[in-house]
């Protein structure tokens, strides 16, 4: 089954998921915004490996 | 004057008006429109929707009606091609031939009716539509993209989903596996921005012929499933190096970067799941045309809408690979309970034991996103799912009639892949090809059947 990659705004903690090469991107060190899709919030995710709370696999 | 998305709808509100509804009652761009389709869906009913009062997206009424659900049903399809439902394939195959387009004057191209250009750009002023909750904002769906590929001069043609980031910027998505990002690569070795022209609302056959797998030109291609020579124009930002359609009731003139990309999605896709938040090709608008009466075209995505559009292409390609290999093939039909790409239903009259299993492997590395093959006898309606699951049931048996190939290229969008490589799998429903090994299916004699009228006895 895919790994989906959920994230959660920073401003109104809801979550949604990213596509499997950007989240890879990010943990390898890219400086990205992400744009929230419900309250439209721009937000940096800070990722330290792959122990980051804000990710989950299905 | 050539064919058009108006002269289509005047046609079925006058020879097919139960196809068409017309909604006066003013819809908000925020999911009020897919609300109002999914609904009319849930009670089987798949007309074009019109909907004449609409805001655009800086909340002024929208000068331009929506229109939607034009490619959501199979018989409007056909109609366009002046075909019936089950030869819609075939005829897509007899007119995949080339037909060289035609350049008309500005004059005479009414997609050149109103023009803005530079400054004057503002897609804000188009109803352009939110569809799905977690959608990241407005979405261009039915946007016929067409890059010329810098090395042999070829139009590559893709209906590609265009997210509304701006009043003149759009991220364009395309997947690596398509011919719009080969081209886009020879663009990025060149180091500059790739042309692009975004083509929203035409005749029904434009956009069939413009899904096409030939690697052609495809302008002479849409000519050929249209009937017609495509009538092109000049472009406002390229002149005569970059031609558009010109009886299109939309154009948007764009470059698409080769080094700016920029997040794009969530969006809802054609699996009916979200695919993930990414990064794509930033795209700055340079002009809009448009007729004085046009109308702005939505594709619904997951809904029909988007399911069956690429679907005659798809059977037409697959029913050739396949004819070429086992001559015995009758029909394909891609259903749109399996997304219309990643199931095949595919009808055979059988010849020797040998058929079926060819059929599935063809079939299955024909197409990156087809997962799954069911192969029926000529005695199954393959537009009917009861029929096909029947024929699974009582005429396979798994141990020896399933194929199944691991490890193939499938699509990212299917979320039980690892966005890479899928499993993809193939069933033989069909009974041996001698009829004395096998049990006879029910029947009424076919005196009977055309004997009784339903109304002599039947209350009314």
């Amino acid at each position: 089954m895919a790994k989906v990659n959920y994230v959660q705004c920073a401003a109104c903690q809801k979550e949604y998921y990213l596509d499997r090469m950007l989240y890879d991107a990010l943990v390898s060190g890219l400086k990205q915004k992400l744009k929230c899709p419900f309250c439209k919030s721009e937000f940096y995710l800070e990722i330290h490996g792959e122990q980051h709370p804000s990710t989950s696999s299905a | 004057m050539g064919k058009d998305m108006h002269m289509y709808m005047e046609h079925l509100e006058r020879d097919m008006p139960g196809h068409v509804v017309r909604v006066k009652k003013e819809v908000a761009l925020e999911f009020e429109i897919p609300a109002i389709l999914q609904q009319i869906e849930s009670r089987k009913r798949q007309p074009v929707i019109i909907f004449e009062k609409v805001r655009n997206l800086k909340g002024d009424l929208s000068q331009l009606p929506a229109i939607i659900n034009l490619f959501g049903s199979r018989e409007r399809l056909a109609d366009a091609l002046d075909t019936t439902v089950q030869r819609l394939p075939l005829e897509y195959v007899d007119r995949e031939k080339p037909v060289p387009p035609v350049t008309v004057d500005k004059k005479k191209a009414r997609v050149k009716e109103v023009i803005q250009k530079g400054e004057e750009v503002d897609l804000y002023e188009l109803p352009i539509i939110t569809h799905n909750e977690m959608d990241i904002g407005p979405y261009i769906t039915a946007g016929s993209v067409r890059v010329k590929d810098p090395e042999t001069k070829w139009v590559n043609c893709a209906i590609l989903r265009i997210y509304v980031e701006g009043p003149k910027r759009l991220v364009v998505n395309f997947n690596p596996a398509r011919h719009t990002h080969y081209i886009f690569q020879k663009y990025k070795n060149l180091g500059t921005p790739m042309p692009a022209v975004i083509v929203a609302g035409h005749h029904p056959a434009f956009y069939m012929g413009a899904q096409t797998k030939l690697l052609v030109d495809e302008p002479e291609i849409i000519g050929g499933i249209m009937g017609e020579p495509l009538e092109l124009t000049p472009s406002e930002t390229w002149g005569d190096d970059v031609l558009v359609p010109a009886h299109a009731d939309l154009v948007i003139e764009a470059e698409i970067s080769t080094t700016e990309v920029d997040i794009e999605a969530p969006f809802g896709e054609y699996t009916q799941y979200y695919g993930g938040q990414r990064l794509n090709p930033v795209t700055e608008v340079t002009a809009v045309t448009r007729r004085e009466d046009a109308w702005y075209l939505g594709i619904m995505p997951g809904h029909a809408d988007h399911l069956l559009l690429d679907a005659p292409m798809i059977e037409a390609y697959l029913y050739s690979r396949i004819k070429a290999v086992v001559p015995s093939i009758i029909g394909v039909h891609m259903p749109v309970s399996g997304t219309a790409r990643l199931h095949a239903y595919v009808q055979i009259k059988k010849v020797n034991e040998a058929e079926p299993k060819t059929v599935i492997a063809t079939a299955l590395s024909s197409d990156y996103r087809l997962k799954h093959v069911i192969v029926v006898d000529d005695d199954v309606d393959i537009y009917d799912d009861e029929q096909v699951l029947w024929a699974v049931a009582t005429r396979s048996q798994w141990d020896k009639d399933l194929v199944v190939l691991s490890g193939m290229m499938g699509t990212r969008l299917d979320p039980s892949g690892d966005g890479i490589s899928t499993a993809k799998g193939g069933i033989d429903a069909t009974k041996p090809a001698d009829p004395r090994e096998f049990a006879k299916r029910l029947s009424i004699p076919s005196e009977v059947m055309e004997r009784i009228k339903l109304e002599d006895f039947l209350e009314p």
